[in-house]
């Protein structure tokens, strides 16, 4: 299981923007692109998912993947995926 | 060339001052920024010393956001670029996002990051490399930075030649505008490279000086030259279309760039002479110029002695012995690779405005048969109008820039 405080924390470090931090729910639904992280940041977040909770998404998925909502559905819910 | 081309902002970073102001007060005063190296220890290495910035902290200047993702080097030539365009008041999103443009020099890339990302790589594997390593390691990654955050699409480069390489981006980004391609330019360079693996990089060199008392390791045009000390840090400028800044601003520029040339050397078995003399003539047929319109010289101040006789007799040979007031700032931070040209030109620029030529440090004891003359101990007060800058690169660059005061 992944929480979106944990997601937000990977974020916000890979990107460098504390302010991801402070945001708490009312992020789930706000698109990446929209909050300013780009492909190097959600490659960058695909990498310490792995090493941290050991949960691997494909580069070519978390390209797909919109929202924090959409990756802690990938993560959560394996049914999702297809 | 016709159209006229003019510099209308400036940003330091200088191991004497993170400021333009602050830089040229310290050089004036005749400051000493060379010191023992302080990020790690230097003991196991031949040579200790550096021109190092102090103090410096990247995130009291720039976005969280930009941190990640940027080595030293990038942090300082952002901070750089942020001053220069605030210096010069400009909006760039009034002047035309794809009219501004930016072209800089770096010869060593960010290598502090790249340093610990190898050490990611063999210690902990492949997939443990940061993403950004892929473009902070790179010596266009500063172009690029500076190009996204400011929102320059104009013409975009990079220059890579050793220490000449500042006065080359400085001179491509003159061509950018004289044939029309852009209306202003961010323009310079900036050079950080001093953790252990970049230092050894440094030591290649086989030239840099194994002294350690700061006031006898770099020595330039004296009897006791022993090599050089590297520093960092460099200067980025605003340049400028003449008659686009007359029409957005009634600040007088810092001065013009009106001459500029770059030569190679012949390969050294050859025998021939070196490439110096020839890119001083062609930057002086390049502004319209006689030497005798020069009345001061930057040296390159290479501070190797067969070096600095190559510089001597290229400098008595166009301006005839003693014949121009020769200034070496470098004697005060070290050799910035591509950050030396331009810093060179931020203190011509203001020795122009002035009329003062800042003091050569350290420096007692003149070769005589060089037959220049070198300000050394204290600042000369004259009238200046026109300024010759020279950088040489290790491998063979040489390279001139012409300024000049604008009245």
């Amino acid at each position: 299981m992944l929480n979106i405080d944990q997601l937000l924390q990977i974020l916000s470090e890979c990107s460098g923007d504390e302010q991801a931090l402070a945001q708490g729910d009312d992020i789930l639904d706000r698109e990446f692109e929209l909050l300013g992280y780009d492909s190097l940041v959600l490659l960058e977040t695909s990498a310490q998912l792995k090493h941290r909770y050991n949960i691997d998404i494909p580069e070519d998925v978390i390209r797909d993947l919109k929202t924090p909502r959409a990756v802690l559905e990938y993560v959560n819910v394996p049914a999702s995926r297809n | 060339m016709s159209t006229d081309v003019v510099i209308t902002g400036m940003g330091v970073t200088a191991p004497t001052g993170l400021s333009v102001k602050e830089y040229w007060n310290a050089t004036l005063a005749g400051t000493q920024g060379i010191a023992p190296l302080q990020e790690f220890d230097p003991s196991p290495y031949t040579a200790r010393l550096a021109g190092q910035i102090t103090g410096f902290e990247a995130k009291e200047h720039l976005p969280g956001r930009l941190l990640p993702q940027t080595d030293r080097v990038t942090r300082l030539a952002l901070v750089a670029a942020d001053r220069a365009l605030e210096d010069a008041q400009v909006d760039i999103a009034e002047l035309g996002t794809y009219e501004c443009g930016v072209v800089t020099s770096n010869a060593t890339g960010g290598f502090e990051f790249s340093h610990r990302e190898m050490q990611r790589l063999w210690t902990q594997g492949p997939d443990r490399v940061s993403v950004y390593q892929c473009f902070a390691w790179f010596y266009a990654v500063n172009t690029g930075q500076i190009s996204i955050r400011h929102k320059m699409r104009g013409p975009g480069g990079v220059v890579v030649a050793e220490q000449a390489g500042g006065l080359d981006a400085i001179g491509h980004a003159r061509r950018t505008i004289t044939r029309g391609r852009s209306r202003l330019m961010v323009t310079g360079g900036v050079e950080s490279s001093f953790d252990p693996w970049g230092w050894v990089s440094h030591l290649a060199s086989g030239t840099v000086s194994t002294a350690t008392d700061p006031a006898t390791a770099y020595l330039p045009f004296d009897q006791q030259a022993c090599g050089y000390v590297p520093g960092e840090g460099g200067a980025l400028f605003v340049m400028e279309d003449a008659e686009s800044a007359r029409g957005r601003t009634d600040r007088r520029p810092y001065g013009k760039i009106t001459g500029y040339a770059a030569t190679f050397d012949p390969a050294p078995e050859t025998q021939r002479p070196s490439g110096l003399r020839r890119a001083l003539d062609l930057a002086l047929a390049d502004a319209g110029l006689q030497p005798d319109a020069i009345d001061l010289v930057v040296a390159d101040a290479a501070g190797v002695a067969d070096l600095d006789a190559q510089e001597a007799d290229a400098l008595r040979s166009v301006f005839g012995p003693y014949g121009v007031p020769v200034c070496a700032p470098k004697t005060m931070v070290g050799r910035l690779m591509a950050g030396g040209g331009p810093l060179d030109v931020v203190c011509a620029l203001l020795a122009l405005r002035d009329n003062v030529i800042p003091p050569a440090v350290n420096v007692t004891d003149v070769v005589d048969d060089y037959q220049i003359d070198l300000v050394r101990d204290n600042p000369r007060t004259c009238p200046l109008s026109r300024a010759l800058v020279l950088a040489r690169g290790a491998g063979g660059f040489n390279s001139a820039v012409i300024v000049e005061h604008t009245p």
